[in-house]
């Protein structure tokens, strides 16, 4: 090669890599031997343009102290000073270490207690972990037991420990539901200034006790404590507090019920306060913590989904996925390795809970269930498939190893769809569900479009069917819950953020009211037919009534589990509620008393009454729907049994001349039924993916299905022929309502924006 | 070409761990020089410079835990500066010269663990020893990835300043495979100090 020959810069950046060949770096090198331009410019190449790395290495060596520097001696005492302070006082958890000093208690009143703590009496030490000291306590005035948890004393005078118990303190007060600990009060003790709490007694064992002393739970009690703990940390993060910690320690179990309820919500930070969990010393269990808590980010209520499905993992496997020897090499596995697959371990862990289990435990939290509120409905959904009816089973040669709804990459229901395919072609392409923007590209990007269509759906798309006349703002999250008041003037929509806004149809731009945030997702509204009151159910167990002119709460209907749907009558002051647990009540409002209905196994997910009030039809996720004889209290339900999979929605025809009842679910047909006798009238497919309410319009003559396709669709009654698909987003419809009119249709889904169109001729 | 998606546990995210000896450890030896050598610039004597040194790593050590560190609000190395410059100010304002008000240590510390705010952040003079103190630690680190020619080869040119031919010839190379062996080393180098950077802005 001539001098004159200069080499590309990407060949030179080759030789400094020693990428070449020999021959060729051979005669490179020698260019660069004779070529000043090439010398400097594989200098800048290697060093970067700017002259500081070299600067830097030029004064490295007359910069460097000398020996006998006061430097040398000094960094080595600050070492052992640094690692002395630093390491040892300020673990995780600053556990105290000594005697338990029990004199903060004032002396006992009677014998066979141990001391009074403020208004208690202090039974005995129940325990002693993390910062305090868990007493059992008697509450003379209310006549209960308590569990009362104060400040250790050795660490009353250690700010961090006692900051931390009254953020703990504060955290756990402001939630309450069934699956967490109830914090009654938090008060200082007066005479010792140690902070305490008074918490419901819990008795029975923690998941860490039931699994050191049981190995592992079976896969029906895995989903069960799933879907408990996922109800739990529905509410709390529906309250806007993150939980950070959950580990089997902190998952009490209830003795007899073996009811979750989750404790210690000490590591629980207000969600506005996400910024501050980067302060300080990565804190939590770093068995269970999600990765991006390991890599000290910032966490949002994601990272307690990780945790949980860490958790369950353990619970059905009696391994954890994640072990190590040292906490640091525990936290590497979490942030790098995947863990053994689940069905690895154990190969008799059903796939359904397998693939709900490895999507929790996905690294990204993107790639996870995106709400609790999912995953309870999940394990509640399969609780109740795993005991369907006979009919509804799965031939287990179908869903053997194929990937279910839960795999991470696919949320159809293959298992099931499997064989739907041949009857129904899908979308090649299209994916579903609640990932949300996966149509890339657009349209119409650069913001949302006005009309309400979102920005992600893509030139693929299918024509987005008419544009609505008007559409809510989206900010509170998916909606599920929507509802009209009788004169059609006002549409209540209830979202996943806990709240419901009440807006004037004409006006969609800004709600006119806003009530306070009820305890988790709003799972249904439904408005009387005097327009009088409002009943709303959410994650809480109480099922709330509004007075619709002062938006006070009227009655409020306590339920052991929370209930997912309640309706007013439309004859008599009377309202009926369906949960989770299987029970259908309908209750008197002006006695309170509950009529129980039994006979639906798992959810019920939606309820309806017959226009005359004299029937009520009942969808449940065991795959069934009963319309239940309310003149007859003693009759058995008509069941219909045609849906595979679980029943979201249902609705009764206000056409009292021909009654029609229609259901849909999650094998994604629409079906309409003949009431009074139970038989099935019309099958009505065109919906690709979970069907989760219908409505009729028209005065019965129409029939309006959403579904998780991002579809509405539109039907005529009488010939089951589709007349119009509704579109606007791709994220799917959760609810469709019709006003009282008949003409305009409201539907409403994940993007959390209620649109309304005029389906008048 | 992409780099593989490592995902890196990084210094401050274990020192936040607040079990890791080994964390620490490496804390020290990169900060202490950096605070030592501030020191020495801002006119400190060698043995002052020495205790001040010590004093802040121990202040950082017993602040960690509520240290409210925020990097939205500026690294940790602005952090750091703010308690050595506030030090500083101390011991050249008279070794007892304390907040009146308050007058405890306490105070003092929790003075201290205030992030820095100011708007133009840590002065040129600390983010140059901090540069150097970064480069010096990965001459450390590399060194002995290299042929000990390779080494002597780049040592000779970049620090001690010497012509390529003349360092050739002390060790049987062309002038051509001395500046090779430099800016390999070079490169490598900067790669290193780049990724300690890293680690630093995004813990």
């Amino acid at each position: 090669m001539s001098p004159e020959s200069c080499p590309p810069t990407g060949e030179l950046e080759q030789l400094i890599r020693g990428r070449l060949s020999d021959a060729r770096a051979a005669a490179l090198t020698d260019h660069v031997g004779h070529c000043p331009a090439c010398q400097d410019r594989m200098e800048v190449l290697a060093a970067g343009d700017d002259a500081q790395l070299t600067a830097c290495v030029r004064h490295c060596d007359r910069l460097r102290p000398p020996a006998e520097s006061a430097l040398w001696p000094a960094l080595s005492a600050a070492a052992a000073v640094v690692t002395a302070t630093a390491v040892a006082p300020l673990d995780t958890d600053p556990h105290p270490s000594g005697e338990l000093d029990l004199r903060f208690l004032q002396p006992a009143d009677s014998p066979g207690l141990i001391g009074r703590l403020g208004a208690f009496d202090i039974i005995r030490v129940v325990g002693r972990g993390g910062m305090g000291v868990v007493l059992h306590g008697h509450d003379p005035c209310l006549e209960r037991d308590v569990a009362v948890k104060v400040l250790d004393p050795l660490l009353a005078n250690n700010e961090i420990a006692r900051r931390r118990f009254c953020r703990e303190a504060r955290a756990a007060a402001a939630v309450t539901h069934d699956n967490i600990v109830a914090v009654h009060q938090v008060d200082e003790d007066a005479t010792s200034g140690l902070p305490y709490l008074v918490m419901q007694l819990v008795v029975g064992e923690s998941l860490e006790q039931r699994l050191k002393r049981v190995g592992k739970l079976s896969a029906a009690e895995v989903a069960r404590l799933g879907a408990q703990a996922a109800a739990g940390l529905a509410a709390a993060h529906a309250g806007g507090l993150i939980h950070r910690d959950i580990k089997p320690g902190n998952i009490l179990l209830e003795e007899g019920t073996d009811r979750v309820k989750l404790t210690d919500f000490g590591l629980a930070r207000g969600l506005e306060d996400v910024k501050l969990t980067r302060t300080g010393f990565v804190a939590g269990t770093p068995l269970y913590m999600a990765p991006e808590q390991a890599h000290g980010e910032g966490v949002d209520h994601r990272a307690d989904l990780f945790s949980l499905g860490s958790v369950l993992y353990e619970a059905a496997t009696g391994t954890h996925p994640f072990d190590g020897k040292t906490p640091l090499a525990v936290l590497r596995r979490v942030a790098d390795e995947t863990q053994r697959a689940l069905r690895d371990v154990d190969p008799t862990v059903p796939r359904w809970l397998s693939d709900v289990i490895d999507r929790l435990l996905a690294k990204d939290p993107a790639d996870r269930f995106q709400s609790a509120a999912e995953v309870a409905d999940i394990f509640t959904t399969e609780i109740a498939r795993a005991h369907p009816k006979a009919g509804h089973d799965v031939p287990s040669g179908l869903c053997g190893d194929r990937p279910s709804a839960y795999a991470l990459r696919s949320r159809k229901k293959i298992c099931w769809r499997g064989v739907a395919l041949k009857a129904v072609p899908f979308a090649a392409g299209v994916v579903l569900g609640g990932l949300g923007g996966l149509w890339a590209g657009g349209l119409w990007s650069g913001g949302p479009d006005p009309s309400g269509h979102d920005a992600a759906v893509g030139p693929a798309q299918p024509d987005p069917g008419p544009a609505p006349k008007a559409v809510t703002p989206g900010k509170a999250g998916p909606v599920w819950a929507i509802g009209f008041t009788p004169d059609g003037q006002t549409l209540v929509s209830g979202a996943e953020d806990g709240t419901i806004r009440l807006w004037d149809v004409r006006d969609l731009s800004t709600p006119r009211r806003t009530l306070p945030r009820m305890g988790g997702n709003v799972w249904s509204v439904d408005v009387s037919g005097d327009g009088r009151y409002m009943v709303a159910t959410c994650d809480d167990s109480e099922v709330k009534v509004f007075d619709l002119k002062t938006f006070h709460v009227e009655w409020s209907f306590p339920h052991p589990t929370s209930a997912k749907t309640a309706v007013f009558s439309p004859t008599e002051r009377k309202l009926a509620t369906g949960d989770r647990d299987a029970t259908v009540r309908v209750w008197d409002l002006d006695t309170q008393i509950p009529t129980e209905l039994s006979g639906h196994r798992g959810t019920v997910h939606r309820l309806a009454y017959s226009p005359d009030g004299k029937q009520l039809a009942s969808a449940g996720s065991d795959g069934t729907v009963k319309v239940w004889n309310l003149t007859d209290p003693k009759a058995e339900p008509v069941s219909l049994e045609e849906h595979a999979g679980s029943v979201y929605g249902v609705a009764f025809s206000p056409d009292r001349e021909k009654p029609r009842l229609a259901s849909a679910g999650w094998d994604g047909t629409v079906r309409i039924w003949d009431p009074l006798n139970g038989v099935q009238v019309q099958t009505l497919r065109g919906h690709d993916g979970d069907v989760w309410a219908v409505a009729f319009g028209h005065g019965g003559k129409l029939l309006a299905s959403a579904g998780s396709d991002g579809t509405v669709r539109l039907w005529d009654v009488e010939t089951g022929k589709e007349l119009q698909t509704f579109r606007g987003t791709a994220r799917g419809y959760q609810a469709v309502r019709f006003a009282k009119d008949g003409t305009t249709l409201a539907a409403a889904g994940r993007d959390g924006i209620v649109r309304v169109w005029d389906v008048g001729k | 070409m992409a780099e593989p998606p490592l995902t890196r546990v990084t210094l401050l995210t274990r020192i936040r761990d607040g079990r890791d000896v080994d964390a620490w450890r490496e804390f020290v030896r990169i900060y202490g020089p950096v605070v030592y050598r501030f020191a020495r610039n801002r006119g400190l004597q060698d043995a002052d410079a020495a205790d001040l040194m010590q004093d802040v790593l121990r202040s950082v050590a017993r602040n960690a835990g509520r240290m409210e560190y925020d990097p939205a609000r500026g690294t940790f190395r602005g952090w750091l500066y703010t308690v050595t410059r506030n030090k500083i100010y101390n011991f050249l304002n008279g070794q007892r010269h304390r907040p009146r008000a308050t007058g405890d240590a306490d105070a003092q510390e929790r003075l201290d663990a205030t992030p820095a705010r100011d708007e133009e952040g840590p002065d040129a003079d600390w983010e140059r020893e901090y540069q150097r103190r970064l480069t010096d630690r990965a001459m450390d680190l590399v060194k002995d990835e290299f042929q000990p020619a390779t080494w002597q080869a780049f040592w000779e040119t970049a620090v001690d300043g010497k012509p390529a031919a003349e360092v050739g010839s002390g060790l049987k190379m062309t002038a051509g495979a001395v500046y090779v062996a430099k800016s390999r080393v070079l490169a490598r180098l900067r790669d290193e100090v780049r990724k300690m950077m890293d680690d630093e802005d995004n813990p």
